[in-house]
């Protein structure tokens, strides 16, 4: 067609989107639409469907060799401590309960700290774990199974200090509600690898969504094929894939059988290959109602790794189980596996959200399950090519919050530095990135910014940021946004 | 060539679907290839454009060497003195441009790489040289010059085109010696046309009605009945509601809902009626302004109103009324001039001529509204309860009254130093005024206290109530369910030692007692938990699992009515003693209640509040514990280094005003007045439905508009002043200083976009793509039109011959030679044409979410026809709706209310209705032009699976049962209710044997039968316009 102004590979073409979408849902291809893409354009070249070395396409993907094929993104919803985790400031303690230096409070916006807060020094003991100078509180006991396995970074920071407009500056590079997550933008860029199971999987647990709802696994203005597809807890994992009651697997068998016969008579007549499209999505469905509930039943689950991520019921909803359904999802080939588990907003005002009673909980809840994670990847052989991410969306101030006079411990959020750990997939293992002043107010080392983290994630895969991109309304548009610097001092 | 890479890949993929992944090229060339004489908008603007324009380009701050490259001027001559000029027209050699573009140097070579890493194509180089050649002419943008009549082309064929539109359709087919295709059955064009109009099937009468008649103008007379019916109105509203962002929720973390479904039921309402779409613009963008707005007028407004309100904790108000107000100027240039104008936010747009000025003019005419990102999102409207709009614009102005008197009182008024008090072991807490600086909530939300005379209340018109039994005021609380009023954030703390005791009088209100009332404290040791109540234990359920503890301590039965009585709670049992309260709260459930003289006797030291005897003294108070219970405004003026006159009277005033006892009793009479009329406000609003609309701010109180550096409302720039982009005032000028000034210029005929842009869109809901297949986009980065003179066509048509009629040209569009073809593909022409775009064929496209539901549900006989009022919710699996901070539950609704066409479903922006999303339905937080069409697993899951859809099986084989008959006719009947035509006796056989088979795997005549109907909902045809 004669328009050459869309020269950008992924123009606003609809109808080459939505051809290329229906057979790629799930990535029937080995990869995704970028290497359809490319392949389409060596074919336009008149080029054999090798790819040419180097980078005379910017456009093919992935970019280059990758480190990851997948991945598992634990989220903590509410942002936990960083101080009474794993960045220990002595220095707070000494000046627990003193009022906070001026310094502090100077051009400061927070989101419930009135007036001249108190220094908060943590309650909890540290010791060393692994060989790299890491440490962990008392609240993270089983960290240091796998202190040796990861990469810390005490230095991570953000532009937002709100739940919904953090998590989702996290996750699609902007605070504002609709852009693509980072989950859609590898689907988009890499395809999935199972034909069965959604590319990217989204698992809640502690009973809420995330403060931005579904927008932080949501495609954006990307087709909606590359939107996380949420696996609940309770009913249907995926959304209506339970056939009604009185209908037998035979029996939707021979539905299809005479759907697609039906269909066949009609696409005769009227040729529009979107028919037969049509056929083979309805096969999908049915060979995903065996892939779904196959994948999330953990009947099989030998009683040692049950017990390894801390499963006492299989059937009630919990991390832990997430966790082990994230790797038996990403051992099927599912891309990107999103885990949040809400409640970790230890404001302080009341037991439920403090520091001694919530905090506590939440650890209790996840720590020994995000370990296992790691070390069940690991024992068999998928941490190699998984990369495992754990964070909030931001950190929590040095300072008690003490909102109305609340006497509960609690922390306001805190955009300036947060820490969060990385492994598998080429991560550097037992290596600390980045540091913090003595309060642990400000990075003072290698500092890490979210479009930073965005950029070495895609960066892991084989992709570069900056030439990942959809033009929309206009624009070419990137995870990124028209920041962002790979970290390659966190690969080995 | 790169061009090619935009060639729609559908048969490139059905091939490798047969090929198991191997790619196979195209056997034909598709027919828009074929180059043509070169066209600069078309062929050459476009690479100059992602090439050159970045760094050569409108963006003054971006520009490079000094060099554009976007206007002829600047191409064609030096940009500094002595270097050559990149073009020399009609000479490549001597063009500086040529030799860049050419070079091998990689200091020279242009584009840089980071632009374009590969260069030019050989094949681009030889068109810009070619034009160069032929003298380099330049041309404006397409989409920017005046539309005009395009000269009707002759055609061969004079008997097809049956409107003027058609020879434009026939003309391009000719010019590639195609020829349209055959009609398409009688059957097939009225359920087109039905789908079109109404958004349903045909039902079987309207389908033996048409068949039958054989008169000549039967169908144009099947086009009319659906254009009167009010069917027409729901389908076309589900179009524009995606455009104006309509939704139920306010968006953002705690997305509450939002009550604007008047504004939904107003566009249904215009599109019955046909309101022209120049008036259906001006009412939307700017009905307050007109002359004396009917109320349909107001609630057009609302349009503007369905932009996002963050009610989360902490956020600022302001940035959020900004991003409200960018959501305005982006919403109204993408619906009505298809330009993307959020680039020019932050900087001058790279590629259109948009600067970053042109995007604050527009932010400058609708930057002067008066909604603020507020939680009760006023400005707001009361519809319904009679004439109780009137009566609340009553009684805002008595307010606004009220306080500009008390401005101007307290203006006037010296400072004046209250007596300080004796000590008192019965410590007054509140009586003619509150306790120094608190923050009161009344029904929560922040309100002033609600002070009570019986000559304030009767001057309103509320039952006048009992005097004070203390002072010369009292207060007064009541309202529907539970309700309280407090003040809280008392400085300083009051202390309360051992044997301390809490007193305030109540006086029941005999004609409207409660059912119980409540006292609660909040302690700076414990929040909110020290409660006394009385009355019946079930009527304020706070804290009941506390029952018998100080949480929540039963004092008695509820005081006698209609006097004063003196209730008293010993600290001890609320366990108080030894603590030090902060606040007050009195509550109660339902019926009416008057309070006075709380007080406290402490049997403890207090702390001094000195700080009410001096302005001074206060503000020092104030910032040593940083303002907590100011207005943001004020709270800022307290913290500046260097406050302004103005802030520091604003202070002055609020100290006076609210703080010293004995200033504030000088402006008591007018504070009780607005207590009154605020409560007679609140009693108003719960009786209507309120909802929120544009209205202006009065002179005084305009925003002046600055530019925002980066786009940040942290980085205010120079002042700019209403007005439209500057490259448009060239072809179509205006004065715009307002909303109403925009709205007439966007319609007025010298506007170049605005008909092409809405004939586009509207061509794209009945053709399935655009002519420009960009709706949302005309600038130079849109798509091309494919027959530029057929959207001009339309474009007139619509503007000048059918007035602005949407339905005169709704009615040109299906009534034309062009829609009625068959939309058979036959291989040939899918392989020439596969996207359609010259239309020798009608497009084939999927159905949208709402029609698929809706067809559903109208085949299967269940679908209501009750039309607006509240959204509605249908069935939706447990758990969809899980929100932080929001316990809000998604209530099945009963009866019909289940079955109503989709347009009512209840839309939560966080989370709309599973089914509609997986049809690609968006999130409605914005605009959206387009709505993408995939084929995915997961809507089969949801026609097949959805108990809705289940539901619509079953009644459907109901049907079909009803019918009587054999296996086979009964399925005739429902696959004819479905699909408006007669199955073929193959797919007939195949139906039985479908209802055979699953007989045979033991379902009983009717479960067969069911499993059937479900099979004939989930053909490809019944999710199909064909």
């Amino acid at each position: 067609m004669s328009h050459p102004q869309h020269d950008n590979t992924f123009g606003p073409d609809l109808s080459r989107v939505r051809s290329i979408t229906r057979r790629h849902f799930f990535g029937q291809m080995k990869n995704g639409i970028g290497m359809l893409a490319f392949a389409s354009l060596l074919r336009e070249q008149g080029l054999a469907a090798t790819p040419p070395q180097g980078t005379l396409f910017t456009d093919h993907l992935p970019h280059f060799a990758p480190r990851a094929k997948r991945i598992v993104y634990i989220h903590l919803a509410g942002s936990p401590p960083q101080q009474d985790l794993f960045d220990p400031k002595p220095r707070l303690t000494e000046l627990n309960g003193q009022p906070c230096p001026d310094s502090l409070l100077e051009k400061e916006r927070f989101a419930f700290i009135k007036g001249h807060p108190k220094i908060l020094g943590s309650p909890y003991s540290f010791s060393p774990v692994g060989s790299a100078g890491m440490q962990a509180s008392t609240l993270v006991p089983n960290f240091a199974k796998i202190a040796d396995e990861v990469t810390m970074i005490r230095s991570m920071y953000t532009d937002q200090f709100n739940h919904a407009p953090a998590e989702l500056f996290l996750y699609t590079g902007s605070a504002r509600l609709g852009r693509p997550s980072m989950g859609s933008w590898l689907l988009y860029g890499l395809g999935s690898e199972n034909q069965d199971l959604p590319g990217f999987v989204v698992l809640l647990s502690g009973g809420k969504n995330p403060s931005s709802g579904k927008s932080v696994w949501g495609s954006g203005f990307l087709p909606s094929v590359y939107s996380g597809c949420q696996c609940r807890s309770t009913g249907d994992a995926v959304l209506y894939t339970a056939n009604p009651p009185d209908v037998s697997r035979e029996a939707r068998r021979s539905q299809l059988d005479s759907l697609a016969s039906l269909n066949r008579m009609h696409h005769a007549e009227h040729g529009d290959p979107e028919t037969l499209s049509r056929i083979d999505q309805y096969e999908l469905a049915f060979r995903m109602q065996i892939a779904v509930p196959g994948v999330t039943d953990l009947s099989a689950e030998p009683r040692h790794t049950l017990d390894m991520y801390g499963i006492d019921n299989i059937a009630k909803p919990s991390f832990a189980r997430n966790c082990l359904l994230a790797r038996r999802l990403l051992e099927s080939g599912v891309r990107y596996v999103q885990l949040f588990d809400h409640g970790w907003d230890v404001h302080g005002t009341n037991p439920g959200d403090d520091i001694m009673t919530q905090l506590p909980l939440k650890c209790r809840d996840t720590d020994q399950a995000s370990a296992a994670l790691v070390l069940d990847l690991k024992q068999r052989g998928l941490l190699e090519d998984t990369l495992v991410v754990w964070s909030g969306e931001f950190g929590r101030t040095p300072m008690n919050e003490e909102r109305d006079g609340s006497k509960y411990l609690g922390r306001d959020h805190h955009p300036h530095c947060f820490t969060i750990w990385m492994a598998g997939a080429g991560i550097r293992r037992g290596y600390v990135h980045g540091e913090t002043d003595d309060l642990g107010y400000r990075v003072v080392k290698d500092p890490v910014h979210i479009h930073d983290l965005q950029a070495t994630i895609l960066h892991a895969f084989g992709l570069n940021h900056e030439q990942l991109t959809y033009r929309f309304q206009g624009r070419d548009f990137r995870l990124t946004d028209v920041h962002g610097k790979v970290v390659h001092s966190l690969f080995a | 060539m790169f061009t090619a890479r935009t060639q729609p890949l559908a048969i490139v993929f059905a091939c490798a679907a047969a090929a198991a992944g191997i790619l196979r090229p195209a056997v034909v060339q598709p027919i828009d290839k074929r180059s043509e004489t070169i066209d600069f908008g078309r062929d050459i603007r476009p690479i100059l454009a992602n090439n050159c324009f970045k760094c050569h380009g409108p963006d003054d701050a971006a520009r490079q060497a000094g060099l554009r490259l976007d206007t002829r001027e600047g191409a064609t001559a030096a940009p500094k003195p002595g270097q050559p000029a990149p073009i020399t027209p009609g000479d490549p050699d001597a063009s500086e441009l040529m030799r860049r573009i050419a070079s091998e140097d990689p200091d020279e070579k242009m584009p840089p790489p980071e632009v374009n890493p590969r260069g030019l194509s050989q094949d681009k180089i030889e068109l810009l040289g070619r034009w160069i050649k032929q003298g380099a002419p330049w041309g404006e943008h397409w989409a920017f010059v005046p539309v005009t009549r395009p000269s009707e082309p002759s055609v061969k064929d004079r008997v097809w085109p049956k409107a003027p539109m058609d020879r434009f359709v026939m003309a391009r087919l000719e010019a590639e010696s195609l020829s349209p295709s055959i009609g398409a059955s009688k059957e097939t064009l009225l359920r087109r046309v039905s789908l079109d109009l109404i958004g349903l099937p045909p039902t079987p009468e309207e389908r033996a009605a048409f068949l039958a008649d054989e008169s000549p103008d039967a169908y144009e007379r099947v086009v009319d009945r659906l254009l009167a019916s009010p069917r027409y109105g729901e389908k076309w509203a589900r179009w524009w509601l995606d455009l104006a962002r309509y939704a139920d929720t306010k968006g953002y973390e705690k997305d509450d809902r939002r009550t604007i479904w008047p504004y939904r039921d107003w566009v249904i309402k215009a599109f019955n009626t046909d309101e022209p779409l120049n008036e259906f613009t001006i009412d939307q963008l700017a009905g307050d302004l007109r002359d004396r707005p009917t109320t349909d007028q107001i609630v057009a407004t609302a349009f503007h109103r369905n932009t996002m309100t963050n009610d989360e904790g902490g956020t600022d108000d302001e940035e959020f009324r900004v991003a409200a107000v960018i959501d305005r100027v982006n919403t109204t240039m993408e619906v009505w001039q298809g330009l993307t104008f959020g680039c020019a936010q932050c900087h001058s747009h790279k590629y259109d001529p948009i600067t970053q000025t042109d995007y604050y003019r527009l932010f400058a005419v609708f930057n002067n509204t008066q909604d603020s990102d507020k939680a009760d999102e006023s400005p707001t409207f009361a519809l319904g309860a009679g004439d109780a709009q009137r009566r609340i614009e009553e009684l805002d102005r008595i307010i606004n009254d009220a306080n500009k008197a008390i401005d101007r009182e307290v203006a006037a008024l010296a400072e004046e130093a209250p007596p300080s008090e004796p000590p008192s072991e019965e410590i007054s807490v509140v009586d003619d005024h509150l306790p120094g600086a608190v923050e009161v909530y009344v029904d929560d939300a922040v309100r002033p206290w609600p002070w009570s005379t019986p000559l304030a209340r009767k001057e309103i018109g509320l039952p006048e109530g009992p005097k004070a039994v203390s002072g010369t005021r009292c207060w007064h609380t009541g309202g529907e369910g539970v309700a309280q009023t407090f003040f809280h954030k008392l400085g300083p703390a009051l202390a309360i030692g051992v044997g301390g005791e809490l007193s305030v009088s109540v006086y029941i209100d005999p004609a409207s007692p409660p059912k119980g009332i409540m006292l609660q404290w909040i302690s700076v040791e414990d929040t909110w938990s020290h409660r006394a109540y009385w009355g019946d234990a079930s009527a304020i359920p706070w804290a009941k699992e506390d029952e018998g503890s100080a949480k929540r301590r039963r004092i008695g039965d509820l005081p006698a009515a209609g006097e004063w009585v003196r209730l008293t709670v010993p600290a001890s049992v609320v366990n108080l003693e030894n603590h030090s309260i902060t606040g007050w709260a009195f509550a109660q459930a339902g019926g009416s209640a008057y309070w006075d003289a709380a007080t406290v006797r402490a049997n403890a030291p207090q702390k001094p509040r000195d700080y009410i005897r001096s302005l001074a003294a206060w503000i020092e108070f104030e910032k040593a514990r940083d303002a907590v219970t100011l207005p943001p405004q004020l709270r800022a003026s307290l913290k500046s280094k260097d406050p302004t006159d103005a802030e520091l009277a604003a202070l002055r005033a609020y100290y006076l005003r609210y703080v010293n006892p004995v200033t504030t009793a000088r402006v008591s009479a007018k504070e009780n007045l607005i207590a009154a009329a605020g409560e007679q406000r609140r009693k108003l609003a719960r009786n209507a439905t309120e909802l929120p609309v544009m209205r202006e701010l009065v002179d005084d109180k305009k925003r002046t508009t600055r530019r925002f550096n980066r786009g940040s409302f942290l980085a205010p720039a120079e002042e700019v002043h209403p007005g439209i982009p500057g490259f448009l005032s060239r072809v179509s000028p205006a004065q715009v200083e307002n909303r109403l000034d925009l709205a007439r210029w966007l319609m007025a005929d010298s506007n170049p976009l605005t008909a092409r842009v809405l004939a586009n869109r509207v061509w794209e809901q009945v053709f399935g793509s655009g002519i420009v297949e960009t709706v949302e986009d005309f600038g130079t980065q849109g798509a091309w039109p494919t027959n530029r003179e057929l959207l001009d066509q339309l474009a007139i048509t619509l503007r000048d011959e059918c007035g602005w009629s949407l339905k005169a040209f709704l009615r040109t569009l299906v009534t034309s030679a062009t829609y009625r073809q068959s939309s058979a593909a036959p291989a040939q022409l899918l392989a020439l044409d596969p996207g359609n775009r010259l239309l020798a064929r009608f497009p084939r496209v999927r159905l949208d979410g709402e029609m698929i539901r809706d067809s559903a549900l109208a085949a299967s006989g269940l679908l209501s026809g009750k039309m607006f009022g509240p959204s509605v919710f249908p069935h939706q699996p447990e758990g969809v709706w899980q929100m932080i901070y929001n316990d809000d539950a998604w209530r099945q609704s009963e009866g019909e209310d289940a079955h109503r066409r989709s347009v009512y479903t209840f839309w939560r922006r966080t989370s709309p209705h599973p089914a509609m999303t997986t049809f690609d339905a968006p999130s409605r937080e914005f605009c959206v032009s387009r709505r993408i069409r995939t084929n995915t697993p997961l809507q089969a899951f949801v026609t097949l699976n959805d108990p809705q859809f289940v539901e619509c099986a079953e009644s459907l084989a109901g049907k079909a049962e009803q019918a009587g008959g054999n296996a086979g006719s009964r399925l005739a009947v429902a696959f004819q209710r479905v699909l408006c035509r007669e199955p073929t006796r193959q797919e007939q056989d195949e139906l039985v044997r479908a209802f055979e088979a699953q007989r045979r795997l033991g379902a009983s005549d009717r479960a067969a039968l069911v499993r059937v109907c479900s099979i004939i909902l989930n053909l490809d045809e019944s999710l199909t316009k064909e």
